[in-house]
């Protein structure tokens, strides 16, 4: 069957449920309001007059603050009329000859309200046009001396040679301000405060809004509603009679992701049109391309990974509670991705392809907002620039095929097609793919102190979880008590170092055998090999064996000091200093914890083994 | 669709078997009652029959041939109730049948005329739009066979389906498989309450331990095991020494006797079939016997199975 008919049969049934009855209006309906939302939040915020409006736009450094506008644009702002005739009226009181001689005596007084913002205003000015006499303290512009003096001169200032106040910015924010100071001939502007943003400013605003919700509804909503979906068909037991229908496994799988995936995208399709709209007007069209392949490709894999928990936990845990869960770890991730993408510091830009929210939201402001400008990250230089650029494509093809291994575990889960979720070629693929995304997030930077163990020893920390992940898929599962599994511990923790051995030959091919320092110390080997064979027993308990509340306090227990032998081969690896008497680092404490240590590091690698292969040892008493 | 089971086998782990050595003949167009204790391997079976599990060891032949690596063809001609299959509980009937039709890849030419047709079968047009959550027990179970039966499938398989239903429901769900074999479907069925499969089941099929014990056409199993035993019991409002001589003539034992709801119960056991107890019963009656209700107590098929299993539950 062709593909097209393939995905057609899959889908037809899951988006015929989705948008069954008046549902499909009403998301449509919901779709339309959200547009309508994103043009007036961002007309609001890029053309509102209002404080919160102004604050945000600082906030967001589209917009100068006013008191800011108000020194640099020599402004003042009144907040109502009566105010604006009251400053005016000041204004023209003490910008006259006397009223400015005034100033320049110190000889107003009791003044308050209205005139007392002039009167400080004009006084910073007077201040300013003074310092000409200066040339030492303050080095002026030359086509400005003249125009000053002349200034000085016809208000009869010219013997005042006194400077006032102090020094608060730049000698090109001074020239800058000087320059706006004599244009207007020492009368300062009296205005209300509005926007200084403008419509084209007020689309890209837009379309910036309308590019976050399209985020969030893509790479948040959209995993959560089908993690949850499915956890619900496993939680009531309807996924059953589905697999049994003409539909093949891979087809299930697919119309079970394209049926949230439909409400998604009717939400998401208006949000889109203007985002490219926006960016196609007065922003970039190809950032905002690469926004939307992006998008697609890390909600693709964030879609499957959130199936892959439902179909894990869907027995156990109520939808509800999945999605719950779901929620609270995506959102901070999302959180995070966009300040990265805000500040991205130079260093950084190699993170942009591990986090997938992170790449989302820096394509979105390069659709708007290019980095390298006055307006964003003016730090980085061309190369950081292309190398963010190289980060984000090269992390979405990691997406891609994360999220093609997703629908082979899924599809075989489902199916119940094999034992293990992945095959072992398709365990090395992840395994090479996070490699390349965690190094690319974190390179090697020569000439740094520590270069090396920053490199490679933070690398296999982060390196760690991924691979955890796959090892998990590789167990073999079945409906089977838990006193009759049998899992294949010794090949599968041989699978696990190789991908860790690759990981550390990868690293060696990056900065030189010379710089693997950690061979210099067979403490901090020994160590390094403890937390290489408990996290993949520790994965393996997990996966394989049941879970009482005393199994997970042991598994916390197990985390901790896996934690505690990474900081050890740390230590060893980067000190030179040490002592053998410092091999167990809690000795240092209290000699007893120091042989709680010791016993933790024979004890807890047996008690997983012991586990593995007893599993009726784990299953919990029926009372 | 005619299905043969060669020495059929599943293992969940290597070691212990829940089916093992299964040959069987489920001939074409039959009703067979697939029947066991809790833990025999009835539902193993059945769900290697509808494919969604794949057995460890033997064949399984459809019509003469087996299952290929890509079973939604086959499972075109199928339809399989498992034990404990909820319904969508915001889908009503008429959604609900749609979805699955649409996963059987029936075209909306061919499904909606099939939808009303079951709707108007299993007497569910009242409750089309309905939510599944609101309808009766065996609304909801007829709902779950009209769903199975919606593609047209040659082969039919129910684990369980009078689970939890009603008299009157079970009532219908037998009429609805004499229907069903009407139409030429081979139905496989399982169940514990050996009553309802009693005079509809062709054949019959006994597992223990995930072992055939016995298999084959219902009256020559009954034949070959000596239960030609009718149970029934009487409730009479008077006569019942008069009832005691015409039982005794008639060689029906008394099994029991006892007092319900101001009437006496005699339980009788009658060696033959239906037309001697109503003989039986002409003659009670033209001897002043009050009788007021006559009802069958055990099946035949409970009789086989207990005979069968006395030694060996599971």
């Amino acid at each position: 069957m062709p593909l097209s008919r393939q995905l057609h049969a899959a889908s037809l049934p899951f988006v015929t449920r989705a948008l069954r009855g008046g549902r499909k209006l009403r998301y449509i309906g919901a779709a339309v309001l959200l547009a309508m939302l994103s043009v007036v939040i961002g007309l609001w915020l890029a053309l509102g007059s209002g404080t919160l409006e102004h604050e945000l736009r600082v906030g967001f450094k589209l917009e100068r603050p006013m008191y800011l506008q108000a020194q640099q644009d020599f402004k003042i702002f009144a907040e109502t009329p009566e105010e604006l005739r009251s400053l005016q009226a000041a204004v023209h009181k003490h910008t006259s000859s006397a009223g400015l001689r005034d100033i320049a005596d110190a000889v107003v007084v009791n003044n308050y309200g209205a005139e007392m913002q002039v009167v400080d205003r004009v006084s910073e000015a007077l201040d300013l046009v003074t310092r000409v006499r200066h040339p030492n303290v303050f080095k002026i512009d030359a086509d400005l001396r003249d125009p000053a003096e002349a200034l000085l001169a016809r208000h009869d200032l010219k013997n005042l040679g006194m400077t006032r106040g102090w020094d608060r910015w730049s000698e090109d924010e001074m020239n800058a301000q000087l320059r706006v100071v004599l244009a207007r001939d020492l009368i300062p502007e009296v205005t209300t405060y509005a926007s200084p943003l403008t419509v084209a400013d007020a689309i890209r605003v837009t379309g910036l809004v309308a590019g976050t919700f399209a985020m969030l509804l893509l790479m948040l909503f959209a995993p959560v509603l089908a993690g949850t979906q499915l956890a619900q068909e496993v939680h009531e037991n309807t996924l059953q009679p589905l697999t049994g229908t003409a539909l093949s496994a891979r087809q299930l799988v697919l119309g079970m992701t394209l049926g949230p995936a439909a409400v998604i995208a009717l939400l998401a399709a208006p949000q889109l049109l203007l985002f490219l709209a926006a960016a196609a007007s007065v922003g970039h069209i190809l950032p905002a391309l690469g926004f939307v392949a992006v998008c697609l490709a890390s909600g693709a894999f964030l879609t499957m990974f959130a199936q892959l928990a439902g179909l894990a936990l869907g027995r156990q845990r109520s939808s509800g509670m999945l999605g719950v869960t779901l929620l609270a770890l995506l959102a901070p991730l999302t959180m995070l991705g966009a300040v990265l993408a805000l500040e991205l510091p130079a260093r950084g830009v190699g993170v942009l392809g591990l986090l997938p929210q992170g790449a989302a939201s820096h394509m979105l402001l390069e659709s708007f907002l290019p980095a390298g400008t006055a307006m964003r990250c003016p730090n980085l230089d061309a190369t950081e620039l292309a190398s963010a650029q190289w980060a984000v494509t090269i992390g979405a093809l990691g997406m891609l095929c994360f999220a093609w291994l997703g629908l082979r575990a899924l599809e075989r889960r489902v199916g119940e097609l094999s034992p293990t979720a992945l095959s072992r070629g398709e365990a090395l693929l992840g395994a090479l793919v996070s490699i390349v995304l965690v190094t690319l997030a974190n390179p090697y930077y020569e000439n740094t102190y520590s270069a090396a163990a920053d490199f490679y020893l933070l690398n296999f920390a982060f390196v760690l979880v991924p691979m955890a992940i796959l090892l998990m898929m590789r167990v073999p599962m079945a409906e089977t008590p838990t006193a009759l599994r049998r899992v294949p511990v010794g090949p599968l923790m041989v699978e696990f170092a190789a991908g860790l051995a690759l990981f550390f030959a990868v690293c060696v091919a990056c900065m030189g055998v010379d710089n693997l320092d950690i061979m210099n110390s067979p403490v901090a080997l020994a160590y390094l090999a403890w937390t290489i064979t408990v996290a993949g027993l520790l994965t393996l308990r997990v996966a394989a064996l049941p879970m009482s509340w005393l199994a997970k306090l042991w598994v916390g227990v197990c985390a901790l000091a896996l934690g505690v032998s990474f900081v050890h081969t740390v230590q060893w690896t980067r000190s030179e200093y040490l002592k053998p008497a410092d091999i167990l680092g809690f000795w240092q404490v209290s000699p007893l914890l120091g042989v709680l240590q010791a016993v933790m590091l024979v004890l807890i690698p047996a008690a997983l083994l012991r586990a593995l292969r007893h599993p009726a040892s784990t299953t919990p008493t029926e009372s | 669709m005619r299905i043969e089971l060669r020495d059929l086998g599943k293992t969940y782990d290597g070691e212990r078997w829940a089916v093992r050595g299964l040959t069987l003949t489920i001939p074409s167009g039959s009703i067979v009652g697939l029947i066991g204790p809790n833990g025999a391997g009835k539902s193993t079976t059945l769900r290697m029959l509808s494919t969604v599990l794949a057995p460890s060891e033997g064949s399984i032949t459809f019509d003469g041939q087996a299952p290929g690596a890509d079973k939604t063809a086959l499972r075109r001609q199928i339809g399989f109730l498992g034990d404990g299959n909820p319904l969508y509980k915001h889908m009503s009937p008429t959604e609900y049948l749609r979805f699955f039709g649409q996963c059987f890849q029936l075209t909306p030419d061919i499904l909606e005329p099939a939808i009303e047709d079951m709707l108007t079968t299993f007497d569910l047009r009242d409750k089309r739009d309905t939510p599944s959550g609101a309808l009766s027990k065996g609304m909801r179970q007829r709902l779950l066979i009209a769903r199975c039966l919606l593609h047209g499938p040659r082969l039919l398989i129910l684990d369980e389906p009078a689970d939890g239903l009603d008299p009157r429901a079970r009532s219908d769900l037998r009429t609805i498989l004499a229907q069903t074999r009407a139409r030429g479907v081979t139905v496989l069925i399982s169940s514990h309450i050996l009553r309802e499969l009693d005079d509809l089941c062709d054949q019959m099929a006994i597992l223990q331990q995930g072992k055939l014990v016995v298999a084959g056409d219902v009256a020559d199993i009954i034949e070959r095991y000596d239960v030609r035993r009718f149970v029934y019991q009487l409730r009479l409002l008077g006569g019942a020494p008069a009832a005691r001589e015409v039982l005794a003539r008639r060689r029906a034992l008394i099994e029991g006797e006892g007092f319900e709801d101001g009437c006496e119960t005699l339980s009788i056991q009658v060696q033959g079939g239906e037309e001697l107890m109503a003989d039986i019963l002409a003659d009670l009656v033209g001897a002043g016997v009050r009788v007021v209700t006559v009802s069958r107590v055990r099946s035949r098929l409970e009789d086989v199975y207990n005979h069968l299993s006395e030694d060996r539950v599971a």
